[in-house]
């Protein structure tokens, strides 16, 4: 029987987890499991690689409950193992980051669709794409910013101050806008 | 940052949002985590580390405490010693040294407000049989405590002592002979010997008469010829002859010590 009826922090839930709660987890995984594979979606070369990734986060936060030192940012702490959990894996199979995302097909050859949604599905494409052709450094950071974190946050998931992420994060967008032309005729 | 210029951009990111989540990853990661609460469920009191030496132990104290107690058990607690009668146990006496159960109630009432519950009453059945078998073996006890309080001068207490004694022991508190008992018991050996030499001779007549083996008179002879054998019963009766005449002695000592007390008790 829950005694607690509203809804419990991300902090409380590790805590109980690691007291032997499985529900508890189970709920810390339902409210962060999107979050955090769209993350490694994004930030990783293909779609297999990043559900391998999403699989090893989630054992290591499994396996780290314990030592879990509960301090308000479990969300960082979470997205922190995802991002080392990446970097290892790109590390050991050799990839140079900005060699491993190119570009599945050549988006810009089809922008001869006619209609708006097409014309929107297609920028969406053209966006992810050029997102994975991001140097690593200003992808994770971007990625990182739309998923809603703060320049703390993101400084401190990447392991720099957060004037160094904001610019990161402006390189991004900078190049993203120049790659996609994006401007108000075509969103 | 320009939020104006950045906007386009995330809306079309916000459009790319939509992923799938694959189900496969859902189950392997729940199946870990049931996993690994199970692990890291508190486990029950009888499971903890230290309960088997904690049940060890206690099973150790109390296998103890029966080894204890049992040899004070050997007799059946509910029975009444034959040498007792109810009367003595039962009347206040204002004798209070040789009376053991006067002696060991106080020392059990002070020890028992101290024990628990369970240590008090294994100590109560413990005292209980030892109280039971102090009044078995009652001659030598009483003889122990007259005589303490011959040697502290305490002689109206040895007195009562020796009423007390004299009460349950009617055959022994009287002055006899120290080797009645001896002499008693040489008369009943020679009669043996003169039993058996008749027996032998009896034997030898009988078979010369020709007596039947199975008439009444050969069956006498037969009974006359195993008592006369029973060397095992002998000894016993001979131990007990001693015995008698230790305690005989030593009544007579106290019945010689006391004899102006109980002069006076008789006028």
């Amino acid at each position: 029987m829950r005694l607690f009826l509203g809804k419990r922090t991300d902090d409380s839930l590790m805590k109980a987890f690691a007291k032997g709660n499985a529900q508890a987890f189970n709920e810390l995984y339902a409210r962060h499991k999107d979050a955090v594979y769209r993350f490694l979606l994004r930030a990783s070369p293909s779609q297999s690689i990043a559900e391998d990734l999403a699989q090893e986060t989630w054992a290591a936060v499994i396996k780290r409950s314990g030592n879990y030192q509960s301090q308000g940012y479990f969300k960082t702490w979470l997205f922190t193992i995802a991002r080392h959990k990446l970097i290892d894996l790109l590390r050991s199979q050799n990839h140079r980051i900005n060699d491993a995302f190119q570009a599945e097909t050549d988006i810009d050859t089809l922008t001869n669709e006619s209609s708006d949604s097409a014309l929107s599905e297609l920028n969406v494409k053209r966006l992810l794409e050029k997102i994975k052709q991001l140097p690593s450094e200003q992808r994770e950071a971007f990625v990182l910013k739309e998923e809603g974190f703060s320049l703390l946050e993101i400084a401190s998931i990447t392991g720099t101050e957060p004037e160094t992420a904001k610019s990161r994060i402006r390189y991004a967008r900078t190049r993203l806008r120049n790659d996609l032309s994006i401007s108000k005729e075509v969103v | 940052m320009n939020e104006h210029e950045d906007r386009p951009l995330s809306e079309l990111y916000q459009q790319a949002e939509d992923v799938t989540y694959p189900s496969e990853l859902d189950d392997k990661i729940l199946a870990m985590a049931k996993l690994h609460a199970a692990e890291n469920q508190p486990k029950p009191w009888f499971q903890v580390q230290r309960f088997g030496a904690i049940a060890s132990a206690c099973v150790v104290v109390i296998a103890v405490s029966v080894i204890f107690i049992q040899p004070n058990t050997e007799l059946p607690l509910n029975e009444e010693p034959q040498a007792m009668s109810p009367s003595p146990r039962t009347e206040p006496s204002s004798f209070a040294a040789p009376s053991p159960e006067i002696m060991t109630r106080p020392i059990i009432s002070t020890r028992m407000k101290a024990m628990p519950a369970r240590q008090a009453a294994a100590k109560e059945t413990l005292q209980v049989a030892r109280s039971q078998e102090i009044i078995v073996a009652s001659p030598e006890y009483y003889l122990d405590s007259i005589e303490q309080l011959i040697e502290e001068n305490k002689l109206t207490a040895a007195l009562l002592g020796f009423n007390n004694f004299e009460r349950q022991y009617p055959q022994l508190a009287q002055f006899k002979k120290p080797d009645y008992a001896l002499t008693k018991l040489k008369k009943k050996t020679l009669s043996r010997e003169r039993a058996s030499e008749e027996f032998a001779a009896d034997r030898e007549l009988t078979h010369l008469m020709g007596v039947n083996a199975s008439s009444g008179f050969a069956d006498t002879l037969v009974e006359e010829s195993e008592f006369s054998t029973s060397s095992s019963a002998e000894l016993k009766m001979t131990d007990q002859a001693h015995q008698n005449v230790s305690l005989q002695a030593r009544v007579n000592a106290i019945i010689s010590v006391l004899t102006p007390l109980l002069n006076q008790q008789n006028e």
